[in-house]
């Protein structure tokens, strides 16, 4: 039986897919080995707020909408953080437990009794190119979610400070003196890429180390937002 | 069901002062009573069944199937089901990819049967009620559950790398599944104080969460914040962290005991 | 086609019951105070189904709102570890599943006083731990005793049954092997009545056998009712009892 694909409209049966030459791009990029973060924002004009975090190894695109309405039957007194990111890379299952801390991390900055009613929605696009793991991208992820509410003028309280030591997330807020938000993976021995994990580093060191470097790491997050 | 501002008010001064008081009179490192049971469904390996104070009940079965260690890599794998969240909630997702890495952390070297087959054992948990954020429980149940799993006896040889042979078990004999699966904690962080197993009305008021987990005598990763409601929410001194280890160091070993 | 003899000729089935007889039926009540209205478990045979009964309670949005009656919705969860092999996708949204519920609401609407409830919603929920065959007879008796615990108006008991046939003889209360072996019958029967509020026919039956099917169905379906009844007496005893004493 001859079964033809009347979906979709198939090119001369001689046709062949196409080949390209395989660029030397990565290379070149990789040997700059930058790995300092570019910020843009105001991207996407029909969002509320949106940014764009870059380095050389992914690209992160953060559109917020909001604040806006809710489906919400009863009186809600507080704004509600919504936080979808996508990613071929990752599983869902994983993307959503990030994006349930996000949300964690977000309330503790965002002015939510300022919104009453109201619902933040933050959609992330994630692309990278290799693979690392998740909690190496929280600093980023946190970073876009900022520049992006700020874009779309929701108040909020403080700028978050977060840093990815001995893969272990941190996420500070009054210049180190407050945690927002922590987060450790067990971490797979099998992925041999860094090899500066010891489990034997108490937590209370990491955060103490994260909170020594939070206002450096900070300072260009900072002079970005002053001038945007 | 929600809190008044007036209620929600009473509690956050009375938990977040020096001399905290909880409002079912525990200790902070104090867990709510629970009752397990154990090996009700006879068509699993094991399984479990746990209730809370709260009423808030967990029922977790245990199953196993016999795989080829070569293509499948996962040999436990964990499902959660939250009765009145659909499966693609973020409450059931999130809850169910910290399990997946939490139960990755268990030595799976037991399960291995031959040099080619192994046991996959699938945990499904069933959350029919819960009133604070559930994984505490979920793990006491996981616990229960495995610790009473026993699975079928193999006859066959352990050497079926030459001969063609799908591994053969006793009809009626059992082997007891010995692995210890950690547990994990949940922990209010009210002002400067610290609660185990924080109860609803707690977690309403609570400035933020942690949850710890815990295996053989020291803390492990995963470790993580939650915000355990949307209007308490904010930072919290970063030595609290410290503290709550502590604390989880010191009084874990006592819950497995009680569990065991 | 199957080598295990279904129905011996001494009139023994596989698990030793005759054909008339029903499998262990043992219930309970008010087992989840806490995280409903009302609540019960049921064990019939190698079925173990939780069902919760919560409401009448203000519905979740407009429209399940209806000003003359209440809204009954029925949500089935049959657990991915019920059956002996263990499923690889979860049962929610299956199509046979949504089927099962609308003909449970359907058997349920008429049973339960809905216009004394209006502008509100009784939401039922069944977990179905293990199941063995007949699964859609317990469910409905789970229903039955978790709508009376929770203290909802009803015309009747409900108690469901089902009943295969083999050849030409009737086999009430069928498991999963005598289900899988022959064509079943499922029926829920109004109380001590021989009125049906629910008859499922999913498979082919000769219509001149019908009526001895149904005979033995309804004659277990009052059995049934009779001991949901007795254990529905001996809870509220123990009840009237307790809050005596206090």
């Amino acid at each position: 039986m001859n079964v033809q694909d009347r979906r979709r409209i198939l090119g001369p049966a001689s046709a062949k897919p196409l080949v390209f030459a395989n660029s030397n791009e990565k290379q070149s990029l990789s040997a700059l080995n930058n790995d300092e973060l570019n910020f843009q924002n105001g991207i996407i004009s029909n969002s509320n707020g949106s940014s764009i975090v870059e380095n050389n190894k992914m690209s992160l695109l953060t559109l917020v909408y909001g604040p806006r309405s809710t489906r919400d039957v009863s009186f809600q007194p507080n704004c509600k953080i919504n936080i979808i990111i996508k990613s071929e890379k990752f599983e869902t299952k994983n993307l959503k437990e990030l994006s349930q801390f996000l949300i964690s991390v977000l309330q503790c900055c965002v002015c939510l009794e300022n919104y009453p009613k109201s619902g933040i929605d933050i959609f992330i696009n994630f692309n990278i190119e290799d693979e690392d793991e998740l909690v190496e991208y929280i600093p980023a992820l946190v970073s876009g979610c900022i520049i992006a509410l700020i874009d779309a003028n929701i108040e909020i309280t403080d700028i978050i400070g977060a840093i990815t030591l001995n893969h272990t997330a941190v996420c500070l807020g009054q210049n180190g003196d407050q945690l927002l938000g922590l987060w450790k993976d067990p971490y797979k021995f099998n992925n041999n890429e860094s090899g500066d994990y010891d489990d034997s580093i108490p937590l209370s060191e990491i955060i103490k180390s994260c909170q020594e470097k939070i206002i450096v790491s900070k300072q260009q997050l900072i002079r970005f937002i002053s001038n945007m | 069901m929600s809190l008044s501002v007036a209620e929600r008010s009473y509690l956050f001064d009375s938990l977040s002062s020096p001399q905290a008081l909880r409002p079912d009179g525990r200790l902070a490192h104090q867990l709510r009573p629970i009752e397990v049971y154990i090996d009700f469904l006879p068509s699993s390996n094991g399984s479990a069944r746990i209730i809370a104070s709260d009423g808030s009940e967990c029922i977790i079965s245990v199953k196993s199937k016999v795989v080829d260690h070569a293509v499948e890599k996962d040999l436990i794998q964990v499902d959660i089901d939250i009765a009145g969240e659909r499966d693609d909630s973020l409450l059931v997702e999130s809850i169910s990819s910290l399990f997946n890495k939490i139960i990755d952390t268990i030595d799976s070297s037991k399960l291995q049967l031959t040099q080619k087959y192994s046991f996959k054992i699938f945990i499904d948990v069933l959350v029919l009620s819960s009133y604070s954020y559930p994984v505490s429980l979920i793990s006491f149940g996981i616990y229960s559950a495995l610790k009473s799993t026993y699975l079928p006896k193999l006859i066959s040889s352990f050497d079926d790398l030459e001969v063609e042979e799908l591994p053969t078990f006793h009809d009626y004999d059992l082997v007891k599944l010995d692995v210890s699966p950690p547990l994990v904690f949940v922990l209010a962080i009210i002002g400067d104080n610290i609660f185990f197993d924080p109860a609803f009305n707690e977690s309403m008021v609570a400035n933020n969460g942690l949850i710890i987990s815990w295996s053989q005598g020291k803390v492990i990763a995963p470790v993580r914040t939650i915000a355990l409601n949307d209007t308490y929410v904010k930072g919290f001194k970063p030595r609290l962290v410290e503290d709550a280890i502590e604390l989880v160091n010191k009084y874990a070993q006592d819950i497995v005991k009680t569990l065991d | 086609m199957s080598r295990l003899e279904i129905y011996s000729p001494e009139g023994l089935r596989l698990d030793g019951r005759r054909w008339n007889e029903l499998r262990r039926f043992e219930s309970s009540i008010n087992t989840h105070p806490h995280a409903s209205d009302g609540s019960s478990y049921l064990e019939q045979g190698n079925n173990k189904i939780i069902t919760l009964v919560k409401g009448p309670k203000e519905p979740n949005t407009r429209s399940q709102l209806d000003p003359n009656k209440a809204t009954l919705r029925v949500t089935t969860n049959i657990t991915q570890f019920s059956k002996f092999e263990r499923s690889k996708s979860s049962h929610k949204n299956e199509r046979r599943v949504l089927e099962i519920q609308t003909s449970l609401v359907r058997t349920f609407e008429k049973a339960i006083m809905l216009h004394i409830y209006p502008r509100t919603m009784i939401d039922i929920e069944v977990h179905v731990l293990q199941q063995d065959g007949g699964i859609m007879g317990s469910l409905i008796n789970g229903i039955t005793l978790a709508l009376v615990d929770a203290g909802i108006a009803m015309w009747e008991y409900i108690s469901g049954v089902t009943v295969g046939l083999y050849d030409t003889t009737p086999l009430l209360d069928v498991n999963s092997l005598e289900e899988n072996a022959m064509s079943s019958v499922t029926l829920g029967v109004v109380g001590k009545s021989e009125k049906l509020s629910l008859l499922l026919v999913e498979d082919k039956i000769p219509l001149d056998r019908l009526e001895s099917v149904l005979a033995i169905g309804i004659a277990g379906a009052h059995r049934i009712r009779d001991l949901m009844d007795q254990e529905l007496r001996k809870h509220a005893k123990k009840r009237v009892k307790h809050a005596s004493s206090n």
